[in-house]
Parts: structure tokens; C-alpha cells; sequence
């Protein structure tokens, strides 16, 4: 029973911080070390533990202050619409900085260099244009979730439910990435738990936070994770650059003394190995862009603000935010080949080579280690675990209100539901999303994380992003075309994948890739907006030239806000 | 007032028309200016590897792609603030004597 021992050990510690000053509690925590030997396993990590713990004691804390203010639907799925712009742009930057971009993206520039930053540019690219044409319109015309405004005008059933699909799609994926980097962060920070017995553990935090703190819970995990990525990254970097004397050349130049494939690391444009075709960097481009736009849980969060203005202000602050980690990213990326890749105590393979103990995600925690030792590791694995409970817990939300407010409410029972319906109904749904990313972290276990962010962003770029975008600016969309369009976005790019070389060649071991791309958005998204605006022009049907006229009304509540929930 | 009563005295107000087209021209305009910087440095990286991997200057290891993708970075956050602080002055004043207009 290893997994009841290091729990009850971690407990005892925790417990003892809070009551007993630090000195006193270290000592205790090192007696229980002695008392409980374990002869083959690893040492225990204490200061990750407590500070683990410490997060985890915090964000339950703020688990049960959220609960009490949270009764209505409003106050489960928005946080009562109270969220300023700074705090939004917080939690926005907490909920988009997932473990695969810190964990992925330093990993990216660790093998492969320069092209990490194609990651880290592409991630960013999407907010902008987030701000100029979409934050402020959705605020003013949504209630709950985006699928509120692509059906605004259009048909609600049918719409809501494909939407709704698109979201669920999305979600899953996104939930698979997070709780497999979840299980073996856990597992490599605490390895006297087991894979699946980290995996349940994550999946209890956030089915508490999100079942009953809703959104106000999620939205200050998000905040107090951001600002702890924030400072950690920070850290990290200014370590490094006191390394190397505050000069990037010189860290330039000691990684690519390093990196076995020495000068090519700073101008590689695909990953080592691989035959990409020009065009893959053009839709896999495409595919960060337009993805970001299509992020059901993202959209969620600009429902949260009091009005338009603090929604827009919330996308500065986090464009901000967002950018600079990025370019810290790329700092910590080059500093761990620099003293990762020369330290054996870290390789998996003594003769050379990149490969690390504990898999390709490890990076940045052993560089975390070469920094500051056991210290500065623990509390940069708190943080990416703390990064990973808040990421889950904003998908676990978006995801019960695609079940409950879209499909439950407003789909199955036409919008005939009581508001208490509809609370328990997506606190049913939080739970059954919480155990549904622990069986899916069972079975991806293996799957490379950064590579199931990809999937998640092509099917949000082929299927949720040309129906928002059309619902909100094309006068013309019918709810035929959105139907036809946004079916063949969600199946087009998930068909593609499949057939595409990760899935079809390396997961299935079919044999060449059928379709020689890994990113189908370059192909899937026009031919959205082409079926989309096919199906409608060629729609007179009474009901389309209805849901054409009530495009001005639309234009108005989107342009000034009146009208908008409060 | 009516709803559809407010919405077509705000159709046929000036203000709105002077809004709509206002925002729309910045918003669309630094759009474009997105796509162009975004897809510009991604066109680069996918035909023109070579081009990009130059160095800086003589003696330097840094290559001109690395340069350029830290600049589309920080134009990002640069476009964004342009964008937040037209719509403080401009736009929401606007925004405020439409409505004011429908609501007296």
C-alpha cells in the first residue's frame, strides 16, 4: 500500500507546517522519511510535496469560500458576472498557459529549437485578433457559453446541438492532454503513487473545485495559478540568464556546443527527423491561430465580466501576460540544453543523446533541479501541477455547461428547465466529466501531450470558429449552413487526422498516412466557410429569410451592449 | 420604449452608423495587419528556411527568424493596447450617446 503511505505521510507534513513552525516541521517530515524506508523506491521530494499541498490547501479553501456565493446558474457559469478586466485577463492567461505549453513548449525547444518558437508565436497570434472581432460582441450577445451566440438567430435546437458537439469534441481532447501530463508530473514528482492512482487524485481536485465552487472557484485557481506560473517562469529565466552572464549569445552558443545537432537548432523549421512538406508549417499555423478562437472554455471566460469594456480589457492583460511567458518559454527551453543535456544524472541513456528519465515532458523540471536543487523543483512541479488542476477544472466547467445549459436545457427540454434544474444538472455533468478524463488518462497514458493540443486546436479552427465567425458577421448564414458547415468542420478535421501520419501510420500502424498532413486545417476551413455559405445563399426558406432580418437586431445588441445579460 | 422601437431609432441614428463603421474600420484594418505580420513570418518559415537563417550580423548565432518571431510577439501585445485604448476614448463615447439617446 505505497499509495496510502505517501498520502499519509504527505498529510502528516502538510498538517504539521500549519501547525508548527517550518524548522520543527521539516524535522518532522525527515523523521517520517526514516521511519517509513523504502529501500527501492526514490527519495521523497518533501519541499514539492508541501508545496503541493499548500496549493492543494488554498484552492480548496477558496473551493468552499466560492460555494456558499454560488446558487443560481448565473453564479455557477459566470461567477456572477462580477470578474473585473485584470482579474479576467489573469484567470484567461491561467486557463490558456496549459502544462503542454510550459512542460510541451520548453520540451519543443529542447529537442528541437527554433522551431519551439513556431509554437509559442502561433499560441499568441490568435489573441489579438480575439480582441478587434470577437471579445466584445461575445460578451454583449452571449448568456452562458458561445453556442449562446451562434444561436442567437438562428434555429436553437439543431444549431446548439451540433455547436454543442464541436465544444464536446474539443473539450475531451483537450481533457486527455491535461490529465496524462497531470499523471506522469505526479508520478515523476511522487513516484510511491502510481500512474492511475495520480490520475484519480487529479480527477477528485477537480470534479470539488468545478462541482462546487462553479466558476468563481475556477476563475481564482486560474488567477492564483497564473500569477504562480508567472513568478516561477520568471524565475527560471532570470536563472538562466545569470548563467549565462545576462548574455543570449552566449547561451545561444553553449546550447548549440551542446544539442548534437549543434548550429541546426537555431533555424529549424520542422522537428528533427521528420520530412514535413513547406505546407505543414502553413497549416499548422493556421491551425494555432484560428484554434484559439475556437476554444469553448477560452470563450466561456468573457461571460464572466461585468460588460464589454472590462471584457476587452481582460484580452490586453492577458496578450500580455501570455506573450511574455512565451518569451520566457524560450529562454528556459535553450537553458535546459544547456545544463539538462550535460548533466548523466538526468539522461536516460548514458552513452548521449537528448532522452531524459521520466520522458519527453521533463525538461523544464530538471532545469528547475540544475537551478536550485530540490527546492527551486519542488516548486516548479507544484506549479506545473497547480497549472494543470486549473486548466482542467475551466475544460470540466466549459464542458458541463455544453451538456446541461446547451444540450440538457435548451435542446432536450426546449429551454423549459428551472434554474435549479439546470445547476444540478451540470453539477452531474462536472462529475461525470471529472471520472470521464480519468478513464481517458488511463488509455492515452502514452500519448505525447503536445501532439493532443494539436487535435484539439485543428477540430476548434475546422468547426467552431467558421460558425462563430459567420453567425456574428455574415448577414446571409441560415441555419442550413451553419448545420452543413459546422458538421463537416468537426468531421473533416477529425477524419483527417485520422487518417493523417500520427494516427494512421505511428498510433494504428497502418501503413503510409492516407493523407499526407498532420494539420488538415489548410484544407478543412475553407471548405467550412465554402459548404457553410453554399447551404445558405441557396436557403429561401421562410425560417432563413427570418433569420436573416434578425441580423440587424443582432448587430445592434453586439455593437452597444444594450439588451446584454447583467 | 419597445425593444424593436429602441432598435430602430439606434438603426437610424447617425451615432450608431459613425460606431458600427468606426470600430469596424480599426478592428478589420489591425486585423489585417495581424494576418500580414502573423502569416508573413509563418510564409518565411515554411518556403524561405534559408532566407530566415542568416545570422543577425557577422559574428552572431542568432538567426534573423528567431529575431523576427520575438517581434511578432511583441507587436501582439503593442497592437492590442493601440486597439483597448482607441475603444476607451473613442468607441465607448460613442457607444454612451447612442444609448443615451434611446434611454432618455
Amino acid at each position: 500500500m505505497n499509495f496510502c503511505k505517501a498520502l499519509l505521510t504527505a498529510l502528516i507534513s502538510g498538517a504539521s507546517t500549519i501547525l508548527a513552525p517550518s524548522a520543527f516541521a521539516a524535522e518532522m517530515s525527515s523523521a517520517l522519511a526514516d521511519q517509513l524506508p523504502d529501500r527501492t523506491d526514490p527519495p521523497v521530494n518533501w519541499p514539492a510535496i508541501l508545496m503541493f499541498l499548500m496549493f492543494v490547501a488554498l484552492t480548496l479553501a477558496i473551493t468552499f469560500w466560492a460555494a456558499r456565493r454560488t446558487k443560481t446558474a448565473s453564479d455557477f457559469y459566470t461567477a456572477g458576472r462580477g470578474i473585473t478586466g485584470l482579474q479576467n485577463g489573469l484567470a484567461i492567461a491561467g486557463d490558456y498557459m496549459s502544462a503542454a505549453s510550459f512542460l510541451g513548449i520548453v520540451a519543443l525547444v529542447y529537442t528541437n529549437g527554433f522551431y519551439g518558437l513556431i509554437y509559442s508565436v502561433g499560441w499568441l497570434a490568435g489573441w489579438p485578433v480575439m480582441l478587434f472581432l470577437f471579445a466584445e460582441r461575445l460578451r454583449n450577445l452571449g448568456k452562458f457559453t458561445y453556442v449562446d451566440v451562434i444561436s442567437y438567430r438562428l434555429q436553437p435546437g439543431p444549431v446548439r446541438a451540433m455547436a454543442a458537439i464541436g465544444s464536446l469534441m474539443v473539450i475531451l481532447w483537450y481533457l486527455i492532454a491535461q490529465a496524462v501530463g497531470a499523471g506522469q508530473l505526479l508520478n515523476s514528482l511522487l513516484p510511491q503513487l502510481t500512474y492511475w492512482q495520480a490520475v484519480v487524485l487529479v480527477g477528485g481536485l477537480i470534479t470539488t473545485y468545478v462541482t462546487f465552487g462553479g466558476m468563481r472557484a475556477t476563475t481564482w485557481v486560474q488567477i492564483v495559478k497564473a500569477v504562480l506560473l508567472l513568478f516561477g517562469a520568471s524565475a527560471m529565466a532570470l536563472a538562466v540568464l545569470i548563467h549565462s552572464g545576462f548574455s543570449l549569445e552566449r547561451l545561444f552558443a553553449e546550447a548549440i556546443a551542446i544539442h548534437p545537432q549543434h548550429q541546426a537548432i537555431m533555424t529549424s523549421v520542422e522537428p528533427f527527423g521528420s520530412q514535413a512538406h513547406p505546407l505543414d508549417a502553413v497549416s499548422l499555423g493556421i491551425t494555432l491561430m484560428f484554434g484559439t478562437i475556437g476554444l469553448p472554455h477560452i470563450l466561456m471566460r468573457f461571460f464572466t465580466v461585468t460588460d464589454a469594456k472590462a471584457a476587452r480589457k481582460s484580452v490586453l492583460y492577458s496578450t500580455c501576460f501570455i506573450g511574455y511567458f512565451y518569451l520566457l518559454t524560450f529562454i528556459i527551453g535553450f537553458g535546459a540544453i544547456a545544463m539538462v543535456a550535460v548533466n548523466p544524472a538526468y539522461l536516460a541513456d548514458m552513452a548521449g543523446g537528448l532522452a531524459l528519465k521520466g520522458g519527453n515532458n521533463m525538461p523544464a523540471l530538471y532545469l528547475a533541479d540544475a537551478l536550485g536543487g530540490d527546492l527551486f523543483f519542488g516548486f516548479i512541479a507544484a506549479v506545473a501541477f497547480a497549472t494543470i488542476l486549473a486548466v482542467v477544472s475551466g475544460l470540466t466547467l466549459a464542458g458541463a455547461s455544453a451538456i446541461a445549459h446547451d444540450l440538457y436545457v435548451n435542446v432536450f427540454k426546449n429551454g423549459q428547465a428551472t434554474e435549479e434544474e439546470e445547476v444540478k444538472a451540470s453539477k452531474l455533468a462536472s462529475v461525470a466529466l471529472g471520472g470521464l478524463s480519468v478513464v481517458l488518462a488511463l488509455v492515452f497514458q502514452h500519448q505525447n501531450v503536445a501532439y493532443i493540443v494539436a487535435v484539439t486546436f485543428s477540430i476548434a479552427a475546422c468547426s467552431n470558429f467558421p460558425i462563430l465567425a459567420l453567425a456574428l458577421f455574415w448577414r446571409g448564414l441560415s441555419t442550413r449552413g451553419a448545420l452543413i458547415g459546422g458538421y463537416a468542420g468537426i468531421l473533416g478535421s477529425v477524419g483527417l487526422l485520422i487518417l493523417g501520419p500520427t494516427v494512421w501510420t505511428d498510433v494504428l500502424g497502418l501503413g503510409p498516412a492516407l493523407f499526407p498532413f498532420d494539420y488538415p486545417t489548410l484544407f478543412v476551413l475553407p471548405l467550412v466557410f465554402l459548404l457553410a455559405w453554399l447551404a445558405s445563399v441557396t436557403d429561401d426558406s421562410a425560417v432563413a429569410e427570418q433569420e436573416r432580418a434578425a441580423f440587424e437586431a443582432q448587430l445592434i445588441r453586439s455593437e452597444t451592449g444594450l439588451g446584454a445579460e447583467r | 420604449m419597445s425593444q424593436n422601437a429602441m432598435n430602430e431609432e439606434i438603426r437610424d441614428n447617425p451615432k450608431f452608423r459613425e460606431l458600427v463603421s468606426q470600430r469596424n474600420r480599426w478592428a478589420w484594418r489591425l486585423s489585417l495587419l495581424v494576418f500580414i505580420i502573423y502569416f508573413g513570418f509563418i510564409v518565411l518559415v515554411a518556403f524561405a528556411s534559408g532566407y530566415i537563417a542568416q545570422p543577425l550580423s557577422g559574428g552572431s548565432v542568432i538567426p534573423l527568424g528567431m529575431l523576427l518571431g520575438l517581434l511578432v510577439i511583441v507587436f501582439s501585445c503593442l497592437l492590442t493596447g493601440l486597439y483597448v485604448y482607441q475603444a476607451n476614448t473613442e468607441f465607448d463615447s460613442l457607444t454612451q450617446q447612442v444609448l443615451r439617446a434611446v434611454r432618455k
